[in-house]
Parts: structure tokens; sequence; C-alpha cells
């Protein structure tokens, strides 16, 4: 139990915090957030010549070389639309969770010297990787827009729908990226998974694929992927003006929302013991 | 004044799993309650038991507002955990803790700073997770670039600093957001003189000013010297807590007394005989000034060594050669009666030496003595015998290894 009365800053501990204690603590703390956040932006391109240059770089010349291969060689469908932007608004967001995902998860090992000098609610540093990413995904958006253009693809009113899909899909980063980090304190094997976990999960992707390529009778199976419904509705909002499918997408959300929960649980507490592990 | 504790212990336990992977993953699953050995004991009967270490077993005590507490222990002795739950970087494992008011820490020697980034940076990371804002940040940077004395370092990556550096800007960080409670854990140890010393002012300006302080340090004239109160722990108990003279006495003579009962296992055995044997030490006292057999004195008082031999043939003159040895291992006396100008002339079939001291000049020291006896010419060793252990207590509150007797005057010209 860990209680502050903001009048005198009296602080209990008795080992154990209940979760009104933690959500108070995290509001005291919210302007961690940003200066967690902030540092974390700075920190990435700091000793590139390019700095933010690479947020608009990596996401081109993988759309070239992606079209190129699976596009133009391989003939991989793409529903009617032009391949180059069918996988792009794909592989933007599931950039944003891959990036973000891999991001959080080591973030708290490369934190231990804080966390073991100084108390402050731990889950700021994951949130903050994660966040930090948001600013990479707004940056390759304005390519995807370009592209959009380009093409001439119309802004469908289903692009209303996108706020939401982001909001499912950070709520999986943060579940994910919570747990994964709290968890590789005490068990170092998970930073060296991801890479791998990573690559997997987008190859269970509709990334660089439509998910109609996926045989009929697999596709509720496969759906059970919450980044399934997400990024074919990404697909759906933006590219076909079609609303997202309610039964992949209900899957990721409700996945997503509980996962959260979860994650936020679990990660308050194991944080009791981070310190303890040396 | 207000004399409502600002930090209370109440039974408070703290255990760590020790051991490597086995022991990190039982913290990921759903945890059983955490149970107390009786009276905190630790057993190892149990297999789950022996790789946990009880780093605390009911603590309980209070620190009033303004306060300057030392903690003061051999190492493993539960100072630092107390420091850390202080700060909430960790947790108990049960009991309670209640802490009023902002928190500095300067704990195992690390503030906590983030290696990549500038020490600029890090002082308004520290000071954000401190509960400053940034306003209050500005107005304190200048002072805490000053005092740690970083003007040229604050644009490069704290990892780049030196270990010096980075203390002097922890703690000048600590002691500069006004804290109400402090915490210093072996600090005042480290950095160059002027810097020292400058710490040492600013805890008395602190001091002065009302903040709390909780001192860790194995200096005990530090302790002394800043401390309103002294807890001694050991083993994760407290044993003693109050006046500091008293406890650091208390707690340098627990010291002394298990160096000398473990220091007693290398030590001599009297059976033995090491040399030709023509004579031999049967045994050695130490006296006091009254004749009674001690095996402690006081630094300064009359002190007799008894050297009870025997021999097996006519011994003419030997030599009796001393040697005592503190806890820093070289020589600190040796000589023989004939350096004395001494002769002991003959020998009986059994006797003893007596050598005389006006007194020793060891401070809080566990004494070894060697002696030897050597044939006249010096050629021939009788015997030899080695590791004879003596406590000697001086005072406690300095932290020299001897302490000589003298006076001190005031002159006014």
């Amino acid at each position: 139990m860990l209680s502050i009365e903001k009048k005198d800053q009296t602080k209990i501990y008795t080992g154990t915090r209940t979760l009104k204690e933690n959500l108070q603590l995290f509001v005291d703390f919210r302007e961690l957030l940003l200066t967690w956040t902030a540092r974390e932006i700075k920190g990435r391109y700091r000793q590139s010549a390019l700095g933010f240059g690479w947020a608009f770089i990596q996401p081109v010349v993988q759309i070239v070389v992606i079209s190129i291969v699976f596009g133009r060689f391989m003939q991989v469908p793409s529903d009617g639309v032009p391949y180059p932007i069918f996988t792009f608004v794909a592989i933007l967001p599931w950039s944003f969770f891959a990036g973000a995902v891999s991001a959080a998860i080591p973030s708290l090992l490369g934190s231990m010297d804080l966390i073991t000098k100084i108390y402050f609610p731990r889950e700021f540093i994951p949130l903050a990787a994660i966040v930090a990413r948001l600013v990479d995904l707004l940056i390759a958006s304005l390519v995807l827009v370009s592209l959009m253009i380009y093409y001439r693809i119309p802004f469908y009113p289903t692009l209303i729908f996108v706020p939401l899909l982001l909001v499912i899909q950070i709520m999986l980063s943060i579940g994910i990226g919570l747990i994964g980090s709290a968890v590789s304190v005490f068990l170092r094997d998970i930073s060296f998974a991801i890479p791998l976990v990573m690559q997997i999960w987008m190859y269970a992707t509709p990334v660089i694929y439509p998910i109609s390529v996926i045989p009929e009778q697999w596709r509720t199976l496969y759906s059970l992927n919450p980044m399934v419904g997400i990024i074919d509705s990404y697909r759906r909002v933006v590219l076909l003006g079609q609303l997202p499918d309610g039964l992949s997408l209900g899957i990721s959300a409700a996945f997503s929302v509980v996962l959260f929960v979860f994650a936020y649980v679990y990660f308050k507490r194991l944080e009791l013991f981070m310190a303890d592990i040396v | 004044m207000d004399t409502t504790p600002v930090v209370c212990f109440e039974n408070v336990y703290k255990r760590y799993q020790l051991g490597s992977r086995r022991a990190a993953i039982r913290y990921l699953l759903p945890g059983k309650t955490t149970q107390i050995p009786d009276n905190g004991k630790q057993s190892t009967d149990q297999p789950d038991q022996a790789n946990e270490l009880w780093a605390l077993r009911n603590a309980s005590f209070e620190v009033r507002p303004g306060e300057m507490i030392g903690l003061i222990g051999p190492n493993g002795a539960g100072k630092t955990t107390i420091l850390s739950l202080l700060s909430g970087i960790t947790n108990p494992t049960s009991g309670k803790i209640t802490v009023t008011g902002r928190v500095g820490a300067l704990i195992k020697l690390g503030a906590g700073f983030h290696p990549d980034l500038s020490g600029r940076e890090n002082i308004y990371l520290n000071g954000s997770i401190l509960g400053l804002k940034k306003a209050e940040v500005d107005r304190l940077y200048n002072k805490i670039v000053e005092f740690a004395e970083l003007e040229k370092f604050m644009e490069t990556p704290v990892k780049r600093y030196s270990s010096g550096m980075y203390v002097r800007l922890g703690f000048s960080i600590a002691v500069h957001i006004n804290p109400d409670i402090l915490l210093l854990d072996e600090v005042l140890s480290v950095g160059d003189v002027s810097f020292q010393s400058r710490c040492f002012n600013r805890i008395g300006e602190l001091k002065d000013s009302g903040s709390t302080i909780v001192l860790v340090s194995h200096n005990m004239h530090q302790i002394s010297g800043f401390c309103d109160r002294v807890i001694y722990l050991n083993q994760g108990e407290i044993k003693d807590v109050g006046e500091p003279d008293q406890v650091i006495k208390n707690y340098l003579d627990n010291m002394l007394d298990q160096q000398l009962s473990t220091a007693l296992e290398d030590g001599s055995d009297l059976e033995q005989v090491n040399g030709s044997g023509r004579m031999v030490i049967k045994d050695v006292a130490f006296l006091d000034c009254n004749g009674n057999r001690i095996n402690s004195i006081n630094s300064g008082e009359p002190l007799t060594i008894r050297v009870f031999y025997v021999t097996r043939d006519e011994v003419n003159d030997p030599l009796l050669d001393v040697v005592i040895r503190d806890i820093a291992r070289g020589n600190m006396f040796q000589a023989t009666n004939r350096d004395f100008g001494i002769e002991l002339g003959k020998m009986g079939n059994s006797g003893h030496i007596d050598i005389t001291f006006d007194g020793l000049t060891s401070n809080n020291q566990v004494l070894n003595f060697f002696f030897t006896l050597w044939d006249s010419d010096h050629t021939e060793q009788y015997d030899w015998k080695r590791y004879i252990k003596l406590k000697v207590s001086g005072k406690p509150s300095s932290s020299g290894r001897h302490i000589f007797n003298c006076d001190w005057k005031n002159s006014i010209d």
C-alpha cells in the first residue's frame, strides 16, 4: 500500500499497493511521460547526421524494395489496389507496432541505473518508448498521404475509424510492452526473442499480402491474431472505404483491452521487486 | 517544534531471493503469501528458504524531524536496505514504513542517472522525478552545477563521467532540492578534500534548516561528529539505538569480539612446539595492573605480558622476541629484550618472564602477539608461538588505529 497525501506528502509502504494508489501515483508523476518521451526521441536521433530524415527514409526504402520483390516479381495479389500503397498502408501501422514493442521491452533493463537508485512509477519508461514511436508514425504518415494523392485514392469518410484503430493498436502495444519489459528484468531471454517473434508475427499478419489469400476455413483462427483485425481494418477504411470487419476487429479490441488491463496490474506487481534483482 | 516522526519503521522485514534464474522466475509467478519465519530467524531446513536472505528482520524505529541519524554496522547488516526502503526503491516484505516529506537520496554511491543523457538533462530528469517543476530546476540549476564543479561537463553524457564526477553531481542534486529527508550512503568518503569539506558544510546547513538526515558510514568519526542518534545493525537486526558514542562503542566492541573469536581459528596452538624445544613457551597471560588475567584492555592502561616457560637443558641469556601486529597486518612492534639492554640470565626448569608496558596506544584493535625464543647467539630457535590475541579498546569516536595521550591548550597572544 502506498498513499500520498497531497498536503504533507506522507507515503506509506507496506509491500503492496492497491490499484487506486498506483493510479494516483501515475497522476502525480504524469509530467514524467513528457520528459521521458522527449528524451527518448532526442536520444534516438542524437548522433545521426540525418536525424528525423530516417523516419522518412526507412519506410520509403522499405516500400520500394517490397513493391519490387512482392508486387512486381512475385505478383502478390492486392485486392485491385496498386501494390505499393496496398502494402504501405499496412507497413506503416505494423512498423509502429513492431518498433514500439521492440523499444519498450528492453527499455527497463536499459534503465536499471535509475531503477535501483530512485523511485518513480516504472511504467513511464516503456510507455515513453511507445509514445516516442508515434512521432515516427506521424512522419511516415506524410509519405502515405503523398502516395494516396499520387494513386488518386479518395479520402473516404471511413477514415474517421483511423483514430479508433490507433487506440486499439496502442493499447495492444502497451499491453505487450508492459509485460515484456517487466518480465525481461527478471528473465533476459525475452529481449533476445523479440526480433524473432516480430518477424514471425509479421508473416502471420496481412501486411505484405491480402487477407483474401487465407483460405476461408482458416480465416477465424487467423483472426485470433489481434494484429489481423487491426491491419485489415486500416486497409479497408483507408484504401477501400469499407467498414472494418466486425468480428476480427472485435477480437482485436477485446484482446487489446483485456491485455492492457492485465498487463498494467501484472506490471505493477512486478514493479515491487524490480530493484531487488541484481 | 513538531515531533511527529517523519520516518517510522514498524516491524519491517525485507527478504531478497538469492541465486540466479530460478529465484528470478519465482517473482514472475503468482506469489504465495509472504511467510515470516518465527522471530525472523533464518531456517535452512526447508530448501525454499535456503536461498533467501533476510536483509532486515523486525526492524522498528522512528526518526523525528530535524534529527540526524547514523546507521552503522558491518557489511550486509541492512544499512543500505533501510535507505532503499525509505526512498521507495524497494518494498518491504512485511511491516509498515511511513515517510513524510520529499526524499533526496544518494544510495550505493549512485544517483539516479541515465548514462546516455548529458549532465544537464540528468539534472532536469532527476528534478522531475523528485517532483520539481521545470521552473524550480531552472532556479536551482546554476547552484547545482557550481557546487558539483562540473561547469565544463554539463553537455557530456554522464557515462563519460569519472566516478568522482558522478557522485559530485548526484550529491549536489540531492542536497540542493531542499529535501525534507536526505539519505546519504557512504558518500562522504569520495571526492577530493575540498569537495568533502563543502559536503560537510552543506550537510550542516541542511541540518540547521531543519532537514532530517540519515547517514550511512563506516567512518565512526563522521558518525559521532554529525549524528544525534545512531542505529547499530547486524545481520538485518537492530542491535542498539541511542547516543552515538555509546552505540559506536557497543558496535566496535562487538566487532572486535567477533574478530577475536574468528581469528582464534587461524590462531595459536600452545601445545605445539615450533623449534628445537630446549626451552618451550607453555602459556602466555595478559595481566592488568591488579595482576588479573584479561583478554581485553583499554588503550593507555598498564599491561603485563607473562610468558610461562619450561626448559629441558640449561639455558642462559636466551632472547625473547616479541612481535605485535594489528589489523593492518604489518608489525607495529618488534623487539627483543636485548634491544632494551636487558639480559634474562639463567633460566630455571620452569618460570615466567614478565614484559611490562606503560600502556598500549592501539585504538579499537585486536592485536596479534608472536613470541619467539632464541638462544643467546640468535642461531637456534627454541620455540615460536603465534597469534595470541588481545583486544584493545579506545575512544569510540576516534577512527585512527592508534590513540596517543596528549594535552590540549589554547593560548591567546
